[in-house]
């Protein structure tokens, strides 16, 4: 059983790994495969498309005689991070509620089906 | 970097060539420095990204969609990238869709479903390639007989000067008609190209979108 990741949160975690620090490529997709069952062909287009839409940047810095691109978060990259994080919120509370029959923590609205 | 990755790479950058140049270099060097930093040996490489060939064949397919549309019920595609406004703006759809099916088939899945729909999609470009050059033959033909006709016209002036005006005029009518229908004729063509590129994004999106680990399991269940 394998979930897909949509991609607007494929988008979201690479944001959000960026807004901690600028990364390079590989970095950024060791720390994603640290977490989601992603391959590295994956991100690519992710990149790209984040590029495109101009919430991320990118400049070049010298390693071992070549170069390595790093990516940067725009302020548009930080507004969308923000949108995503809360739509992510919501949408977490949600499937929470419908699938999790043990609620951990926490009173809140009581889960009435639960036994 | 390893001769044979050098290689994989070279490969891989001519298979890149319809991509516009900041888009192709882009591209490059990003596999580029994935190589370097991963420390991937060959075997790695087509192990995860398959033949060069294929590997550019679907960031062409990719690029050529458009994907910078986020709907969120998107999934990830296995790879590449691209501005749907911008493909089809600057592109001609035939070449855009041209682009998907090479990536389609050079994807690691090609679900029945998606076999079937390349299919019939290559019927119905076949038959309209036909119609495309039955109508093109007409116009060439069109362009000899006005032509055909001036110099004829032109011909017997010293003999008969009415049938020469018949004949001049007549031609250059036929030819002011061609003029006429040529860009209609384009714009059909176009037209025609612009549907087959929407056939053939949906057929991509069906096939291309699709992630590999769920590739893989499809394929279990399917045996």
């Amino acid at each position: 059983m394998n979930i897909q990741v949509p991609t607007v949160l494929l988008d979201g975690t690479v944001l959000s790994l960026v807004n901690e620090q600028d990364l390079y490529g590989y970095a950024i997709t060791k720390q994603v495969q640290n977490h989601l069952n992603i391959s590295e062909s994956t991100m690519y287009p992710v990149m790209r498309r984040l590029q495109k839409n101009g919430y991320l940047e990118t400049y070049d810095e010298a390693f071992e005689g070549r170069h390595r691109r790093y990516y940067r978060i725009t302020e548009s990259g930080r507004i969308h991070l923000a949108e995503i994080r809360a739509a992510w919120g919501e949408f977490r509370v949600a499937v929470d509620n419908l699938l999790i029959e043990e609620k951990s923590v926490n009173g809140g609205d009581e889960d009435e089906s639960r036994n | 970097m390893n001769p044979e990755i050098k290689e994989y790479l070279a490969t891989f950058d001519r298979y890149l060539a319809p991509l516009p140049d900041g888009e192709r270099e882009m591209t490059y060097r990003y596999y580029e420095e994935l190589f370097l930093d991963s420390g991937m040996s060959i075997d790695q490489i087509y192990q995860e990204f398959g033949q060069p060939k294929n590997l550019a064949r679907q960031v062409n397919a990719n690029y050529a969609m458009g994907w910078t549309e986020m709907d969120a019920d998107d999934t990830v595609a296995t790879d590449g990238t691209l501005p749907h406004r911008q493909a089809t703006k600057q592109g001609n759809p035939w070449n855009a869709a041209w682009l998907i099916l090479l990536g389609v088939f050079a994807s690691p899945i090609l679900i029945p479903v998606a076999l079937i729909l390349v299919f019939i999609f290559a019927l119905v470009i076949l038959g309209l390639i036909f119609g495309i050059f039955s109508a093109a033959g007409l116009m060439i033909g069109a362009i000899f007989l006005s032509v055909a006709a001036i110099v004829a016209g032109v011909g017997v002036m010293t003999q008969s000067l009415m049938m020469s005006l018949m004949l001049i005029g007549g031609g250059v009518a036929l030819l002011g008609g061609i003029v006429l229908i040529v860009p209609i004729v384009v714009w059909i063509v176009y037209g025609i190209g612009w549907l087959g590129y929407r056939i053939a994004r949906w057929v991509g999106n069906l096939t291309l979108k699709r992630r590999p680990e769920l590739a893989k399991e499809d394929r279990q269940n399917e045996q």
